[in-house]
């Protein structure tokens, strides 16, 4: 029997495996934030959204109000950015947060750019034929 | 009825159910021991557990030239979670077991092993937040 938590996990391990083939495209969000009286509430000025099956999911991360460190969180909201859901505390989703980084930055590119780079690989071998 | 009240028949009936207690007594301190070292290993455990499982979810983004990588992380992952295993109660024992069984099946991949490595990750994430939920509730029983 799937529980509700096995369910969610399905769902994040989903939306990491469509962010990392490039299925579903995250895009940089900045945005102006008033601090609200519900803590939970409170959203950082950066956050990452995305289309999928006429939802928007909004991806962000906020200070732990109960321990150090950090927390992801993971919403539905509508055209407005209103929330209309708020994912549970749940294991993947900062994996999820790191994909979408990965994705958003483009470090993918970054790579192979630096990698076919002609004038660095010329650097590279001045510097082995010095040594 | 009184007849078969005698001395030696209370002590028979004794000495059974001191054996019971005895047993039940035996099976909690196990369960104690079980629980405190649960508690005090887990978080370190499940941070290591973390670690390589986010490794085995970065890999996945160039599965085809990461397959041994892929294989160092999942042995990594083993006796993390067979000393998990070791510490916890019945139900998320089967969960941990159910991972490991998929774990030693797949020790050599192949390039068409990506789904195979995806539904490892998944059981994983599993496996984390089900022993994540035991150490909150354990620290509350404490």
């Amino acid at each position: 029997m799937t529980t509700e938590s096995e369910k969610l996990i399905d769902a994040v391990v989903r939306l990491i495996k469509g962010t990392q083939e490039g299925k579903i495209s995250w895009t940089v969000k900045k945005q102006t934030v008033f601090p609200s009286i519900e803590p939970e509430e409170n959203e950082p000025n950066i956050v990452y959204e995305a289309e999928y099956r006429n939802r928007r999911l909004r991806l962000f991360e906020v200070n732990n109000q109960f321990s150090a460190g950090r927390r992801t969180m993971l919403k539905i909201i509508d055209d407005s950015g209103t929330t209309l859901w708020l994912f549970p505390e749940i294991s993947g989703l900062d994996d999820l947060l790191s994909s979408v980084r990965y994705q958003t930055a483009d470090v993918k590119k970054f790579l192979d750019d630096i990698i076919g780079d002609g004038e660095l690989e010329l650097e590279h071998k001045e510097m082995s034929h010095s040594r | 009825m009184f007849e078969w009240l005698t001395l030696s028949n209370v002590g028979n009936v004794a000495s059974i159910l001191g054996i019971g207690l005895s047993l039940y007594v035996i099976y909690n301190v196990r369960e104690i021991r079980k629980s405190y070292l649960f508690t005090a290993r887990a978080p370190a455990l499940l941070k290591s557990l973390r670690t390589h499982s986010s490794n085995i979810k970065d890999l996945l983004k160039e599965f085809e030239t990461s397959i041994e990588e892929i294989e160092t992380e999942l042995a990594r992952c083993s006796p993390i979670l067979e000393s998990l295993r070791r510490k916890v109660g019945r139900h998320e024992r089967r969960s941990i077991s159910i991972v490991i069984k998929q774990i030693t099946t797949n020790k050599s991949l192949s390039t068409e092993s990506k789904n195979t490595v995806w539904s490892i990750y998944k059981e994983l994430l599993k496996v984390e937040e089900e022993l994540r939920n035991l150490h909150k509730d354990r620290q509350w029983e404490r």
